[in-house]
């Protein structure tokens, strides 16, 4: 992939990907709360707040560059 | 609450999205046509499902349900690969649903396209009857007495609805909206009710978060509710998050919102920024409602527990809010999937039967416009009708979430056709179709027929579903895999497998390697589609506007062709014979009206098609990117000659300037020149013709003589400095130089030159001026010069000369100011150009040249400094600043 923004698009997904599932949500998944709340439900919430400033961020650069270019 | 009280505010709600409806329909780019609007749209994926159901599954499972979110969220990442590219293919062939996606990528295959309209059809009735079942539980909830059944009226409205808005324009692949801004506005209403009822929950019913995770703590099964614990939990977390997320992409609403409905591409990148905040926010309350249920009040419908607690603490209008939370959810999926179904069978099934049993008037036939609505109009009540009686005859035992997950898997069926089709050229029609049935037939008998044996009497039961049931369960059982888990692998691997067997055993039709190859490199072909598109035949313009003015209209068939005969430079009239382009850009418009199939045949029937070969084809999208290429490096050739065109002229105009420049110089120099020499002339013929004359006289004349001569070789060293710094010859001897005492030993050599004028002269430098780095025969020279002539133009009376030098930023700056009024204002800005003082002095002839400021000037410049002249509390200030020196 010749585009580096969409292949930063790409790990990030991949990445994404691999931390949602088995094996490594299994690391999170015992019955104990972290700072009150349940392991698992703070483990996946904050991915997720994570996964919501990296796209912001790689978002932001695809609309600052050539739009035109994105076809290739 | 009555039930009739609840019934007027769900119709006060559905006349308000009327009313939204109706005014964006009127300001349509002002607020429809922006990224957050696209973003809510595509939220129609929370349904009352979400709304009501998260709760429902998460109160027996615990955070498994959030699977159903998370799937989606992992292809946020992707969406600006594959959603933009979704979104491309659809507006460059004017596609209106997943079935004319299909069916286009397939060689425009009819069949396919019916079987996934089909496949549609069976995933998503029970899905729509699920809401309407939503949507009848909570307003049995909420209502104290239940007198009369008021789905009806419910489904009545919406009907109106969908059709008003959803059936507006004949053509399907137009934007509607009205549909789409009401759909993102109660996307809005579902997300803020339920974020109220989260917050009532954790605030108002307990002490916040850590004092309901420590009671559920106490009081409930965590170890089930808050982890993933066996192999099969993990098996259904990936399983179902597998689902939902082909599902977000594919279901026919989300396909209709995000593809058709698209409007800039850069639209998805502000959806990819809302959908996970938002996703995040409707979702963060769910385990916290559930939790809270299950400890206050265990016995309610778990379903519907979002609406029950707030009513047992008696917080009726909180209660109302949340019902409209839900009816809003529930009525936008509604809304969007019978939109979007009744386009496919419309176009699958009605165009179809009506082209084919009107054949021989068809062609004289010029009101298809009123039928084509009517009957997208009659689908829309047929799907709606068939949901209402699934809904009210078979829904009745099962929860909310598994018919929703069996929406899922049947639309997942066709994912490998679809992403298969859209990445990989040799996928074709017989494989997407084998792929589809045999998935859906796997489908079915894992999580369909289990429920239908559950409605039939024993005896049906027994003879036709148990034998198979009990085989399935063995099956299931043996793998370990919940029901959901195997029906969703099972389906899956067999549609994949045959998906690939086929595509790789047979062949493609010429017409598919067409489509395919427009497919995957859409990105390519998007700028020159029409002649990417192979065909061959002969055709006349006249049969080609009769075909469209049957679809379209009139008026519009003209406006369409006009705009497409003056972007490419056609005259119809001359030349009625139309070429392949032109073809192609007719069935496009078709397709968004009757659907790819029904178009293609259209088209065929009013030309002479000829029979093409699978070298034509690659030949064709050959030549058409071979165009567009030699057009690229045209357009590229034109631009970089226009640029050099400029550059010359340019150039050319600084010639011309400096050629007059250099003219007037000569003419300038010359003229000072011949005075001194005229005079010396005179003078020296005096002299010789008057030998007779006395000598004080006569030493006179000679003083005259050698002043003028004087004047003469200064003129010409001037001149000759000045070209030197112009051409850039002049080289600098640049050494840390300290200012102030050459300004002291200058302004000493100055009284000679004062003589016994009275003239006051003033000096205040600055003690800690810095060094600057200069070359000190030049800038003796420029201060020479500035003191010189204000020495000259200063006051005749009271003379006055003022120096001063200080340190500014970077810079040592020098000003040397007097009385004198021998500068106007409108003089300032030319007071360095060559000669120019001696022309405009108004007191007496001055013994300069008007080049020593313009020497000056080049010297400064030359350093990098600046020098200026202003007019200040009625004194003229030169000044000049150089840069101070670091080593």
């Amino acid at each position: 992939m010749k585009n580096p923004r969409k292949l930063k698009l790409v790990v990030v997904g991949t990445m994404l990907l691999l931390a949602l599932h088995y094996p490594i949500i299994s690391f999170f998944s015992f019955e104990k709360l972290v700072f009150g709340i349940p392991q698992l439900f703070f483990y996946l919430f904050s991915l997720w707040v994570v996964l919501i400033i990296v796209i912001i961020k790689l978002t932001t650069d695809i609309k600052h560059s050539n739009l035109d270019r994105e076809d290739e | 609450m009555s039930e009739w009280m609840v019934l007027v505010i769900a119709v006060i709600y559905l006349l308000a999205l009327f009313f939204i409806a109706f005014q964006s329909e009127k300001y349509f780019a002002r607020f429809s046509n922006n990224g957050f609007v696209y973003a809510l749209s595509l939220m129609v994926y929370c349904t009352a499902w979400t709304f009501y159901g998260s709760v429902g599954y998460a109160s027996t499972d615990g955070i498994n349900f959030l699977a159903i979110y998370t799937g989606p969220l992992i292809t946020i990442p992707f969406w600006w690969l594959v959603l933009r590219k979704m979104v491309r293919v659809t507006k460059t062939m004017r596609i209106s649903s997943i079935a004319d996606f299909i069916s286009i990528r397939y060689g425009k295959n009819g069949r396919l396209g019916t079987l996934v309209a089909v496949a549609c059809f069976v995933g998503i009735i029970p899905y729509i009857a699920l809401q309407l079942k939503a949507i009848d539980n909570s307003v049995s909830i909420i209502s104290e007495q239940i007198s009369f059944d008021s789905s009806v009226f419910i489904v009545i409205l919406l009907t109106v609805f969908a059709i008003l808005f959803g059936a507006r324009n004949v053509d399907a692949n137009q934007r509607k909206p009205g549909l789409i801004s009401a759909i993102a506005f109660e996307s809005l209403v579902k997300l803020f009710a339920f974020l109220s009822v989260g917050v009532f929950v954790v605030y108002g019913l307990f002490n916040g978060w850590f004092d309901l995770f420590s009671q559920a703590a106490e009081k409930l099964d965590m170890n089930q509710l808050s982890t993933l614990s066996g192999d099969g939990d993990f098996a259904d977390w990936f399983f179902i998050s597998l689902v939902s997320a082909i599902a977000f992409l594919l279901l026919p609403r989300q396909f209709q919102v995000g593809s058709v409905e698209a409007g800039k591409e850069e639209h998805i990148l502000t959806a990819m920024r809302v959908a996970p905040i938002y996703l995040l926010l409707i979702n963060l309350f769910v385990v916290p409602i559930a939790f809270a249920g299950l400890i206050l009040s265990p016995d309610s419908n778990s379903d519907f527990q979002v609406l029950s607690l707030p009513l047992l603490s008696g917080n009726g209008l909180l209660a109302m809010f949340v019902f409209l939370g839900g009816f809003s959810a529930a009525t936008s999926m509604i809304l969007v999937s019978t939109t979007a179904l009744s386009t496919m069978m419309s176009n699958y099934v009605f165009i179809p039967l009506i082209l084919k049993s009107k054949k021989e008037e068809a062609a004289e036939r010029t009101d298809y416009h009123n039928i084509l609505l009517f009957w997208r109009r009659i689908s829309i009540v047929i799907i709606m009708l068939l949901a209402f009686s699934y809904f009210k005859f078979l829904t009745s035992k099962e929860s909310l979430v598994s018919i929703g997950i069996i929406s899922f898997i049947a639309v997942a069926q066709l994912a490998p056709a679809f992403f298969g089709g859209l990445y990989w050229k040799r996928a074709n029609n017989k494989a997407a179709t084998a792929a589809i049935i045999s998935g859906l037939s796997i489908w079915f008998l894992f999580l369909v027929l289990p429920n239908i044996a559950l409605e039939l009497s024993d005896i049906f039961h027994n003879a036709l579903f148990e034998a198979p049931n009990n085989i399935v369960t063995a099956f299931t059982e043996h793998m370990g895999l919940s029901r959901t888990s195997a029906s969703i692998i099972m389906s899956l691997m067999a549609n994949v497998l045959l998906y690939v067997y086929f595509s790789l055993a047979t062949n493609q039709s010429a017409k598919e390697v067409n489509q395919a190859e427009l497919f995957v490199d859409i990105y390519k072909y998007s700028k020159s589609y029409d002649s990417s598109v192979a065909w061959r035949g002969t055709a006349y313009f006249p049969d080609i506007k009769s075909l469209l003015n049957q679809f379209i209209g009139k008026d519009r068939t003209d406006t369409v062709l006009d705009r497409y005969a003056r972007r490419h430079g056609i005259d119809w009239d001359a030349n009625p014979k139309v070429d392949a382009r032109v073809i192609s850009y007719a069935e496009r418009v078709l397709t968004g009206i009757i659907g790819p199939s029904s178009a293609r045949i259209m088209v065929s029937n009013v030309v002479e098609e000829e029979e093409i070969g699978l070298n034509d084809v690659l030949n064709i999208l050959q030549e058409s990117q071979e165009a567009l290429r030699l057009n690229r490096e045209l357009q590229l050739k034109s631009q970089q000659l226009a640029k050099a065109t400029e550059k010359l002229t340019s150039a050319n105009a600084k010639l011309q300037e400096f050629s007059d420049l250099k003219n007037e110089f000569l003419y300038t120099v010359t003229h000072e020149l011949r005075t001194p020499i005229t005079s010396i002339r005179a003078m020296a013929e005096l002299l010789e013709d008057h030998a007779e004359m006395p000598n004080e006289e006569r030493a006179q004349f000679v003083g005259n003589i050698i002043y003028e001569a004087e004047r003469m070789t200064k003129l010409i060293s001037n001149v000759l400095d000045l070209e030197k710094f112009e051409s850039g010859n002049q080289q600098l001897e640049r050494a840390a130089l300290d200012l102030k005492i050459l300004i002291k030993e200058e302004v000493q050599a100055l009284n000679p030159l004062i003589g016994n004028r009275n003239i006051e002269v003033k000096t205040e430098i600055n003690s800690h001026l810095e060094p600057v780095f200069a070359d000190e025969e030049r800038i003796r020279q420029v201060i020479t010069n500035l003191l010189s002539n204000a020495v000259k133009y200063c006051d005749q009376n009271e003379g006055l000369i003022l120096i001063t030098a200080y340190c500014q930023d970077d810079y040592v700056k020098v000003n040397v100011s007097n009385n004198g009024s021998g500068i106007k204002q409108e003089d300032i800005s030319n007071i360095f150009d060559k000669f120019y003082q001696v022309k405009h002095q108004s007191v007496k002839k001055p013994t300069g040249h008007g080049l020593g400021l313009a020497i000056c000037k080049n010297i400064i410049e030359m350093h990098k400094g600046k020098i200026g002249v202003e007019l200040a509390y009625g004194m003229v200030r030169f000044s000049f600043s150089l840069p101070v020196y670091r080593k």
